[in-house]
């Protein structure tokens, strides 16, 4: 994808977030409390400001557009990373903070470049358990102690 | 000021200043929860003490905040979000120690700087505070938008989008007037609305771990600093006006309740960028880009308290819990406490003053080993910081949501970059939207819904006309440089 297609792209997303901002916000219901502005005026207004915005760019990269080719990213290799931080999300309250960041750790180690073996499941132990103990003992942070295990 | 030659009360500055720069440099653990944690152990002990504590923490948070800022890219605090612009920068190009040593003796001098603006002239500043009503502080709102143009990078465009994202975030939650929710879908946990520093990790420190994650090794410098590298004399005099610009900006917005240390210090860059010789260096490693912010908000820290001790005005968190701190050994602040407890009210300056020392003193001694921690192999530094942030963020509101939100804002900071959106006008725009919106309704709720409240104040004429001349310098700026 051209810089050119990108900011069209992007100048139709803004258009689009602007649009469902303003039908939301035309759609909160207005309390007797309200001011004259209401609870709705002020995103309606942000929402337009960001339409304005996205139509410009979309105008400005159809009548001059950028030239440059923009940088690949590996999207697949955020994407693989993501999807392991979302499976500690999912994963903390059923097995607990230090087991499930200790496997997070080694999983997004491993997934990083790091070697299989004795040194990397050290690694993953280590910060299991350091981090259960500055959070969990040394401040008194209630982490979930893991349902499967009979915590909360 | 005997106090201040008791081992025990220099113990307890320095053992509350490494206690406050850890806080501090944990993401998620903000200045106000690093000092609630300790603030029950301030009840079985004297108000002398216990002040100093408490002041210690304060000063050694807000300065911790800008080391994970520098190193990782992932800002401890709030205000520290400006100093990972170029901060991060240095670090990336192998000068993370100089940057240190910069952020370090920045901090140093807007902390004293804060605390002599404290000593001698509380008693004047708090009639600025008082002279701040609702039109005002939304055009101080509005003067903190107005470096969106600056921070833009020649995207103004994109730092428009931006900010518009960022204010439709800071409405979400319970609307400020008529207590009706917004922007929740359902959700309790959003009741509350966003904090900025949930925003502020997702987009600067998960968004740069999914960059990173797809790079085969870190960009890597020619000769990465290895220790902590105070500056030069030269570079320290060349770096003075960033740093005034920074004390100037601090002091300002320090005595302003609820204005912070976030907007001086993006101000403070911003600002120090318009008057740089050399503005086009600012974002790709300037020293003055650390200088600047760092400077100002560690005045902040000290002119913060401006409010609490003239006024009785909590104006920020800390400065609250520093509140709790005075109540629980019987004393309120305001105007009487200078009369009614003098010696401890030079007990918190003494505090401070010794907070600042053992915050430059803990500073050479732990910086170089945090500079050899981030030199470790890129799988197990990824893996490292990934688990600090989702365990700090976890423990702001002990929620697995909020964990879940900063992965969500990790992954739009991925998305902007990609598209070649600046994140700062984003980050301003959440820290700025509630201050903007709240202010600007009670305005027309006093005015009976006249606009003309907001030029018929001279405090908000006068910072609307700031930001109008702001904006209009930067607009210029960007059409000569792109014409």
């Amino acid at each position: 994808m051209n810089a050119a297609t990108r900011d069209i792209t992007l100048g139709i997303a803004a258009l689009a977030v602007a649009g469902v901002w303003w039908a939301l916000a035309a759609a909160i219901p207005v309390s007797l409390l309200a001011d004259a502005v209401g609870p709705g005026g002020v995103p309606k207004a942000v929402a337009m400001l960001m339409a304005a915005a996205g139509a410009v760019l979309v105008l400005r990269s159809v009548l001059r557009p950028a030239r440059e080719r923009p940088a690949r990213p590996a999207h697949g290799r955020a994407a693989g990373l993501l999807a392991l931080l979302l499976a500690y999300v999912l994963g903390l309250p059923l097995i607990g903070y230090p087991l499930a960041l200790g496997l997070l750790a080694g999983a997004v180690a491993l997934y990083a470049g790091a070697r299989p073996g004795l040194g990397l499941a050290g690694f993953a132990a280590a910060i299991g358990a350091l981090f259960w103990f500055v959070f969990v003992r040394v401040m008194g942070i209630p982490f979930p102690a893991g349902t499967l295990f009979g915590g909360l | 000021m005997g106090a201040f030659t008791d081992v025990s009360v220099i113990a307890t500055a320095f053992g509350g200043t490494l206690w406050g720069i850890l806080g501090g440099a944990l993401p998620g653990i903000s200045p106000s929860i690093a000092m609630a944690l300790l603030l029950p152990f301030t009840y079985g002990m004297e108000p002398i003490p216990a002040i100093v504590l408490l002041a210690s923490v304060y000063v050694g948070a807000e300065y911790g905040g800008s080391i994970p800022a520098i190193l990782i890219r992932t800002p401890g605090t709030n205000a520290a979000a400006a100093t990972t612009l170029d901060g991060y920068e240095m670090a990336r190009q192998g000068r993370g120690g100089e940057a240190l040593g910069i952020s370090l003796v920045s901090g140093l001098v807007g902390g004293l700087f804060g605390l002599g603006v404290l000593v001698v002239a509380t008693e004047p500043l708090a009639r600025v505070a008082l002279a701040f009503t609702p039109p005002a502080y939304f055009a101080l709102a509005v003067l903190g938008l107005s470096v969106i143009a600056g921070l833009a990078g020649g995207a103004l465009t994109k730092g428009l989008i931006a900010a518009s994202l960022g204010l439709m975030i800071a409405t979400v939650g319970t609307d400020p007037v008529s207590g009706v929710p917004r922007f929740t879908f359902g959700s309790p946990e959003l009741l509350a609305g966003i904090r900025p520093i949930l925003v502020m990790v997702g987009l600067f420190a998960v968004a740069e771990m999914l960059v990173q994650i797809g790079e085969p090794d870190w960009a890597k410098a020619e000769a990465r600093d290895t220790r902590l590298k105070l500056p030069s004399l030269a570079l320290f005099r060349r770096l003075l006006p960033a740093q005034a610009i920074g004390c100037g900006i601090g002091t300002f917005e320090g005595v302003t309740p609820g204005a912070g240390g976030t907007i001086a210090a993006f101000m403070a860059y911003n600002e120090a960028k318009r008057w740089s010789r050399d503005p086009d260096a600012f974002g790709k490693g300037a020293p003055e880009g650390v200088a600047a912010p760092e400077a100002a908000n560690n005045v902040v820290t000290a002119t913060a308290l401006v409010p609490l001790l003239s006024l009785g005005i909590p104006g920020s968190n800390s400065a609250a819990i520093l509140l709790g701190g005075f109540l629980v050994h019987g004393l309120t602040p305001g105007p009487m406490l200078f009369e009614r407890a003098p010696e401890v009210v030079w007990g918190l300056y003494g505090g401070l003053l010794l907070a600042n020392i053992a915050m430059l003193l803990l500073g050479l001694v732990i910086l170089t080993p945090t500079l050899w921690l981030v030199n470790r192999p890129k799988p197990y530094l990824v893996a490292a910081i990934l688990a600090l942030i989702v365990s700090g963020v976890f423990a702001i509101e002990q929620s697995v949501f909020d964990i879940g939100l900063v992965l969500g804002f990790g992954a739009l900071g991925y998305a902007l970059r990609w598209a070649g959106v600046p994140v700062l006008p984003l980050v301003l725009g959440v820290v700025l939207g509630f201050m903007l919106e709240s202010n600007y309704r009670r305005s027309l709720v006093l005015s009976g819904g006249d606009h003309a409240v907001f030029v018929e104040d001279p405090v908000a004429l006068g910072l609307l006309a700031a930001a109008l001349l702001l904006t209009g310098f930067s607009l210029w700026r960007e059409f000569r440089r792109t014409t």
